[in-house]
């Protein structure tokens, strides 16, 4: 029978990949367990990270030109009527970008199958409030920023939103994120993966994932802006705004750990000297 | 509308700076609890510590997890000439007296305790049963919880320590794959004890007794004057009370229980409420004495505060939220930075949101939950829905305060365990779905 806590000297640790009679190692009990983080690791996070928001602070004009064009090309292709750009500040220190414009209608020239899509989304949020308890709070406030929508807008029918305002935003969070994000997912990716050049990857796919997922965002936004005013806007920007930036960085962080988890499992005995 | 639009700039800033405060915290306690070469752990004293023992174990209507519990309880490993039981029957009214005389009568150290008037609630119960306790060690289950064999020794290890006057064990679901919520509360469960607790216990400052799974010293309790029978969190109140009278809680990651979660959100709801409103009622009760502590340094005060006023984080989301809002309907305010700052950093609380994911995640790697790091991102479900429930239980908290009225009172968390399926004291520790937790 297996000795559960025989340690044979000379052994090595397993690598996962063979079967082996007994077991050649005791691992460590959750409760002790720790990363060995390197310093040097700590230092490489913080240098790339410092690397990549230069490059983003740097190269913000041509970024924000690239970004627009693929806005307009989608929107192009999806049959969403772009009217032009405009220049937009974005920061001191960062030249104006050029936001894609559509026509914005006021309250006024919204629609009728957008006012019915409105009430259908208030009727809707309202029975999947009373059916789920988890997500209640989050679905009372999407039907409050409805509803606070529609009353700013049927009091103040001349308020105005153009595409430009909207693109100036836009800009402006999304530098903002770019420039902020590789410090989040070095500290998120490099110091956790035991593999530097797997965390360095996840660096760089979290940053390009972001830009790309923002020209979506953006040309959905802005059909939204086009076919309904600013309606439904509110809601709409709390859900591919910021939000959005969160939920995929959740994604590829939890992929991430999962991914650490098993390669920390693969090589149980030598968990504290991972890295 | 200059007024209102300076008044939004205002609530927005001081929103960000409270959200990226209690973020930093969050990032600090993660990378401490990874970073951890050596634990504090009491393990080597195990066995050469042995005070004489009362476990206390209130129950209300637990004809569930009664037996369970007493069963484990009678086949650990302390020594039995040291140590009584003591199941609190509050006034139950289905078969939990009846489960719980009839281990009185085949176990000569389980003693009864069998109230049928008197306030409700756990508090009230304990403040009752703990005056004729003689003992030097009370250790405290709920009545959900199955310990395992060795579990009390290891509780009564850091007493050791003269100036321990409390000590807190993790708790850990065991209902995880029950329902959705119970999948995620276990998420939070892990970042809260294995990065939390175990950071704050090694950065020096103290461990947060949570009422089970944990116990206290006879005379440290009595020193600071026994339970708080007002509180709706007598293990929160008598942290602080002890902390302030110069007693330290201690930590045991290592003291591993079995708890279940709650697996519906309107359980889950009302336990939360409870929590706020008697971590809020702490807060107000102990801000002045802490301000004033001769035992404290500067940065256990501040770490006092942050912890007694974590709940407040989601009142000053929701008024940061509003403030964008009105931000992003006032025309005049679309040309200033200030706008993209707030949606970015406070209106989706990038910071402080995922600065928990990231103690969640920290927790998760070192406990080696492969598949459930997965759920993670589901989490903002619970996120909102907490936020939900937190500001509701404020505002019920505070408009009390200022207009009188009952308040909240003592909710039992309601046990969806079927009764005896918990095996007597083996439950969870050898059913499948806990195996990767026990990895």
């Amino acid at each position: 029978m297996e000795n559960r806590l025989d340690i044979r000297k000379g052994n090595q640790p397993s690598n996962g990949k063979g079967r082996s009679s007994s077991r050649t190692h005791i691992f460590p009990h959750r409760s002790v367990r720790f990363s060995d983080i390197a310093t040097g690791r700590i230092v490489l996070a913080l240098l790339l990270a410092a690397t990549m928001s230069f490059i983003m602070f740097h190269f913000a004009v041509p970024i924000m030109r690239i970004h627009t064009n693929l806005a307009i090309g989608l929107a192009q292709k999806l049959d969403l009527p772009i009217v032009g750009s405009k220049s937009v500040d974005v920061f001191n220190g960062i030249e104006p970008a050029q936001a894609p414009l559509t026509s914005v209608p006021r309250f006024e020239q919204v629609g009728t199958a957008a006012r019915a899509a409105w009430i259908a989304a208030v009727v809707l949020l309202t029975i999947l409030a009373l059916r789920f308890q988890l997500i209640r709070s989050v679905l009372v406030l999407f039907i409050l920023l409805l509803l606070v929508s529609a009353v700013v807008n049927s009091i103040f029918e001349r308020y105005e939103f153009d595409a430009g305002v909207f693109g100036q935003i836009w800009y402006r969070q999304a530098m903002l994120v770019w420039i902020l994000l590789p410090w989040f997912t070095s500290f998120l990716f490099l110091i956790f993966q035991p593999r530097m050049l797997e965390g360095v990857g996840w660096i760089l796919l979290s940053q390009l994932y972001s830009f790309a997922f923002s020209v979506v965002r953006m040309v959905f936004a802005m059909g939204i802006l086009h076919y309904s005013g600013l309606l439904f806007f509110p809601t709409v920007w709390f859900l591919v705004g910021t939000l959005a930036e969160l939920i995929f960085l959740l994604q590829f962080y939890s992929i991430s750990i999962y991914r650490a988890t098993g390669k920390q499992y693969q090589a149980r005995s030598s968990w504290a000297s991972l890295f | 509308m200059g007024f209102i639009i300076l008044t939004a700039r205002i609530l927005v800033a001081i929103s960000m700076l409270v959200l990226t405060l209690y973020a930093v915290r969050h990032y600090w306690f993660a990378f401490t609890r990874l970073r951890m070469r050596r634990p504090k752990d009491t393990m080597e004293l195990v066995g050469f510590v042995m005070p004489t023992v009362t476990v206390l174990v209130p129950m209300h209507n637990e004809e569930k997890v009664a037996a369970d519990i007493l069963q484990a309880l009678v086949e650990n490993d302390y020594d039995q000439s040291k140590l009584h039981i003591i199941p609190i029957n509050d006034r139950s009214d289905d078969g939990t007296a009846k489960i719980i005389d009839e281990f009185a009568a085949r176990h000569s150290i389980i003693k009864p305790f069998h109230r049928t008037g008197g306030q409700g609630g756990k508090p009230a119960a304990l403040v009752e049963v703990t005056r004729g306790i003689q003992s030097d060690i009370l250790l405290m289950f709920d009545a959900d919880y199955v310990p395992g064999k060795g579990m009390l020794k290891m509780l009564v290890a850091p007493f050791a320590d003269p100036e321990i006057g409390a000590v807190m064990g993790r708790v850990v679901p065991y209902n995880v794959g029950d329902s959705l919520l119970s999948g995620l509360l276990s998420l939070e469960r892990a970042a809260g004890y294995q990065s939390a607790q175990q950071s704050r216990y090694n950065l020096g400052f103290t461990a947060q007794f949570g009422g089970t799974v944990g116990g206290v010293r006879r005379t440290a309790l009595e020193a600071v004057g026994g339970w708080n029978p007002q509180s709706l969190t007598e293990d929160t109140d008598l942290t602080f009370a002890m902390l302030l009278n110069g007693w330290r809680t201690a930590y045991l990651n290592r003291a591993e229980c079995y708890e279940e979660v709650p697996q519906t959100w309107s359980v889950r709801r009302r336990q939360l409420m409870r929590w706020v409103m008697g971590h809020t009622a702490c807060l107000h009760d102990y801000w002045p004495d802490i301000v004033n502590a001769k035992f404290l340094t500067v940065r256990e005060k501040v770490e006092c505060f942050f912890l007694l006023g974590m709940y407040w984080t989601a009142p000053w989301l929701v008024i940061g939220w509003i403030a964008s809002l009105v931000l992003f309907f006032t025309i005049e305010a679309h040309y200033v930075p200030i706008l993209a700052i707030a949606m970015t950093l406070l209106g989706y609380q990038l910071f402080s949101n995922q600065s928990n994911f990231v103690e969640i995640g920290s927790a998760l790697l070192l406990d080696g939950n492969k598949r459930r790091v997965l759920l993670m991102p589901l989490n903002l479900l619970n996120f909102f829905a907490n936020i939900g429930a937190t500001c509701h239980a404020l505002l019920q908290f505070y408009s009390t305060r200022l207009f009188g009225g009952n308040g909240a009172s003592w909710y039992k968390t309601h046990r969806t365990r079927a009764a005896g399926s918990g095996s007597g004291g083996s439950f969870g520790l050898n059913s499948p779905k806990e195996k990767e937790v026990e990895d």
